[in-house]
């Protein structure tokens, strides 16, 4: 009976693949799958966990980590029109915004610092399977990805590293947007939302030629106004604007085989204080292939390619592009009937080239980069109760030498409904250009990449506990510890003026607590809220020159506290409310806030929504990161058409 | 009590071996296209149909499925054997409007928009219409719907009387809103 486990997953998505490749439990628990679903009760059905909308299993939110699934439905019933408001969803993210189509977002800390040339770099994000952080400098420029909300199927956000599967970059967290296939979203739809100075509107149209394939294919145009009124007071000019189209196509050449095509194009202008605006333009082209085969091995194959462009010579900038060829490989297979064995690697090739200016370029200014990995991850069910993983992953990276990134996970259910977990893993920052090449002018002082810089290093411990007491409260906490090496740092070093450059002489410890429950009061009325802590300490290491101070790494707030709660009303209203409390960021101008985002809904009939959202209700304007523009007050009028 | 206890913890335990996330987004079905499946076998069991449903005592009950084979290989391989009396239960993939495949006693709304909206037309007799809200299809007798992880279903009444179908006390008390 062991192979019938998985028929009735199918299993396409990777994740699932490992659900089903992975457990042995799969094979104790489902063994007689389609026997037991006949046997259970209609009272039964309502307590299996599956995904909210999508296709994915639960089982995925509840793999031994600290994942946050935002589901397609808290998306579409949230006030958010763009991805990294969808992003404050997820309490187990810190989200800042600077300024229209600006924000910084991490998980665990380490929100930057633009004085000292410090930006959010410690994040994996990741639209169906594509990286989006840019390799120059291993952050995210957040104006460029973007995805209709009511295409996403779920963002699962796993705060702590993932970089023994996911590779490097995954330090603090990974964020992977997951779209609808367009099978889900078959017909014409439209999301149309606009305020006195802000407009998101998307619309898309998709078919079903024949039962084997669909497409879909989307416009979108974001377009947001300047705020006025910087934290230094003056008026700033900084408008944004992204208009992108997108097409999806997916096949399903036989029972076995799913292939999809995703492209994109887009290109937009973000606008910067006093001055013309930074263009942008970029595209995208990815394939998938996957296969399962009779005994449920599935075995993927990716393959993408992406450019992005940004130009602001007319504000006397520079401009740059990078070209990324990535292919993928994955294999899940059974090794026995208490184990899993995961396997695969990949190749990326990014081709960059940076035109820089007299006070801010690269040297050189371009070049190929190549990175290279290999991993394999087996899972063992030691009894029913406990499971024991363990994975490692090589890693190539470009400047440096191969890291290896172990990782230990250790899961175990005494009781039904509960569930506690073990994890100690291992993830770096591998060198960018930014590390290597800079080089910046400011008088007589200089920064320049540090040749020798090294990967920075994090060691993390987690534990944690799933719980479901009953049937209408979930609840998860994770407590961690993560101990980072080779952190960087600006140092002073011997040349003429003030010559700057990057070491590796930060460490230290971050500790603290992600945690998040859901209640469903009645049938009509949920709640959710989530909480996270934060302590860090870093200090440096002998002959460091210490200059700027731990703060460089980030000012990040002690706590976070999430509070939302979902209603539908008679008459199929709507009523979505999430308020959230920011502690202070310590040493700096920013202030702890609190804030409240709503959003009525009315469906007028089955194809037209209207609603109306407001964001950051609950004061004219606040201030989230240092530096950077005060945060208005917007409401929003929306309908949402489907036919 | 003990059995539902027995499949948390094997739900549970799947989810232990739920795996890490790999770098993949995922393309297809799973569990929750299982226990739509299963929604369906089951929902079938608290209705009764009226006699003119049927060609004759022996002709089989046909739940049909609208743009989810997912669903339907599920439901197929639930439904092989299973037989209501001397009914055997078939499943049934509706590809489009245009498929000729007979009647429907159960039609499961897998996706919205305008085929969805007219096969509803289409069936327009004593039919189990069930409409998946997370799918963008509504106007069902019964609504799939979300709750945080779980799927349940609402009762549209009125539904079920114009459609002269018969529904068990049961469901309506398990049912997580019956609506008039």
């Amino acid at each position: 009976m062991r192979s019938s486990n998985c028929t009735w997953a199918q299993a396409s998505s990777l994740v699932l693949a490992m659900f089903c490749a992975l457990g042995t439990v799969t094979s104790s628990a489902f063994a007689q799958s389609v026997d037991d679903l006949r046997e259970m009760s209609i009272e039964d059905l309502s307590t299996i966990g599956v995904t909210s909308v999508s296709k994915t299993d639960e089982p995925l939110s509840e793999a031994p980590a600290a994942i946050y699934v935002i589901s397609h439905e808290d998306i579409v019933r949230s006030t958010a029109a763009s991805l990294p408001e969808i992003l404050r969803l997820a309490p187990n993210l810190q989200v800042y915004q600077q300024a229209p189509g600006k924000w910084v977002v991490t998980a665990r800390g380490m929100n930057g610092n633009t004085a000292a040339q410090s930006f959010p770099n410690k994040l994996l994000v990741l639209v169906d399977g594509r990286t989006v952080y840019t390799p120059l400098f291993s952050g995210v420029y957040w104006d460029l990805p973007d995805v209709l909300p009511s295409d996403i199927d779920r963002v699962e956000v796993i705060s702590g590293p993932g970089a023994t599967l996911w590779g490097a970059n995954a330090v603090n967290g990974v964020i992977n947007v997951i779209t609808r296939t367009s099978a889900q979203t078959l017909g014409l739809a439209a999301d149309l939302r606009s305020g006195t100075s802000r407009r998101a509107l998307g619309l898309r149209y998709g078919a079903r030629p024949s039962d084997s394939l669909t497409w879909r294919a989307g416009v979108r145009l974001l377009d947001e106004e300047a705020w006025f009124g910087s934290a230094s007071g003056a008026s700033v000019d900084d408008p944004y604007r992204r208009l992108g189209a997108n097409f999806r196509l997916d096949w399903t050449p036989s029972s076995r085989d799913t292939v999809s095509l995703a492209a994109e194009l887009f290109g937009g202008r973000l606008g910067q204080p006093t001055v013309p605006a930074e263009k942008t333009r970029g595209r995208s082209l990815a394939l998938r292939w996957q296969r399962t085969d009779a005994d449920h091995d599935i075995l993927q194959v990716q393959a993408f390619y992406d450019r992005i462009e940004r130009d602001s010579r007319s504000s006397g900038g520079g401009r740059f592009f990078t070209d990324n060829w990535d292919i993928d490989l994955q294999h899940s297979l059974h090794l026995s009937a208490r184990n899993r064995l995961v396997w695969g690697g990949g190749v990326r090739l990014t081709h960059y080239r940076i035109d820089g200016t007299p006070n801010f370029f690269f040297a050189p200014p371009g070049r190929d980069l190549l990175l290279a990995n290999g991993f394999v991850q087996d899972t063992w069910s030691v009894t029913d109760r406990l499971d024991l993983r363990a994975g490692i992953k090589l890693e190539k990276d470009p400047y440096v030498p191969a890291s290896l990134l172990p990782e230990v996970r250790v899961s175990w259910t005494p009781m039904a409904g509960s569930l506690i977990w073990a994890a100690v893993s291992r993830a770096v920052r591998s060198p960018t250009p930014f590390d290597r090449d800079v080089e910046e002018r400011a008088g007589i002082a200089s920064l320049s990449g540090n040749r020798l810089f090294r990967t920075e290093k994090l060691t993390a411990y987690e534990l944690g506990l799933r719980m479901q007491p009953a049937r209408e409260i979930s609840f998860s906490a994770t407590g961690f510890v993560h101990r980072y090496n080779d952190l960087r740092t600006v140092e002073v070093v011997p040349g003429p003026g003030f010559s700057l450059s990057w070491g590796n002489n930060l460490k230290g410890r971050s500790y603290g607590l992600d945690a998040w429950f859901d209640w469903r009061v009645a049938h009509w009325w949920t709640i959710g809220g989530g909480a996270s802590l934060l302590f860090s300490r870093f200090t440096f290491k002998p002959g460091a020159s210490a200059i700027i101070g731990a703060a460089q790494l980030g000012t990040d707030p002690k706590h976070q506290f999430r509070l939302s709660s979902s209603m539908n009303l008679p008459g199929g209203i709507e009523l979505d409310l999430a308020g959230r409390a920011v502690a202070a960021l310590p040493g700096t101008a920013v202030g702890g806030y609190r804030e409240l985002d709503a959003r009525v809904a009315w469906p007028m009939s089955a194809s037209a929504t209207i609603s109306i959202s407001g964001t950051n209700l609950l004061h004219d304007r606040h201030l989230e990161y240092p530096g950077s523009d005060f945060v208005p007050r917007r409401v929003l009028a929306g309908i949402q058409l489907a036919l | 009590m003990m059995q539902r206890r027995a499949l948390f913890r094997r739900v549970v335990i799947a989810a232990l071996t739920g795996g890490m996330l790999v770098p993949f987004g995922a393309v297809a079905a799973t569990r929750e296209a299982q226990v739509k499946a299963a929604y369906i076998y089951k929902l079938a069991s608290f209705v009764r149909w009226p006699p003119e449903a049927y060609g004759s005592p022996i002709s089989p009950t046909r739940l049909c499925v609208f743009g989810r084979k997912d669903v339907f290989a599920t439901l197929g391989d639930l439904a092989r054997g299973t037989r209501e009396g001397a009914r055997p239960v078939e499943a049934v993939s509706l590809g489009s409007t245009q498929d000729n495949v007979g009647t429907c006693h159960a039609l499961f709304l897998g996706e919205g928009g305008a085929v969805a909206r007219e096969l509803l037309r289409k069936f327009n007799g004593p039919v189990l219409t069930i409409s998946d809200r997370s799918a963008g299809s509504s106007g069902g007798l019964v609504e799939l719907v979300t709750r945080g992880d779980a799927v349940r279903f609402v009762i549209h009444r009125g539904e079920a009387e114009r459609r002269r179908l018969a529904l068990s006390s049961k469901l309506l008390a398990v049912a997580e809103a019956v609506e008039p």
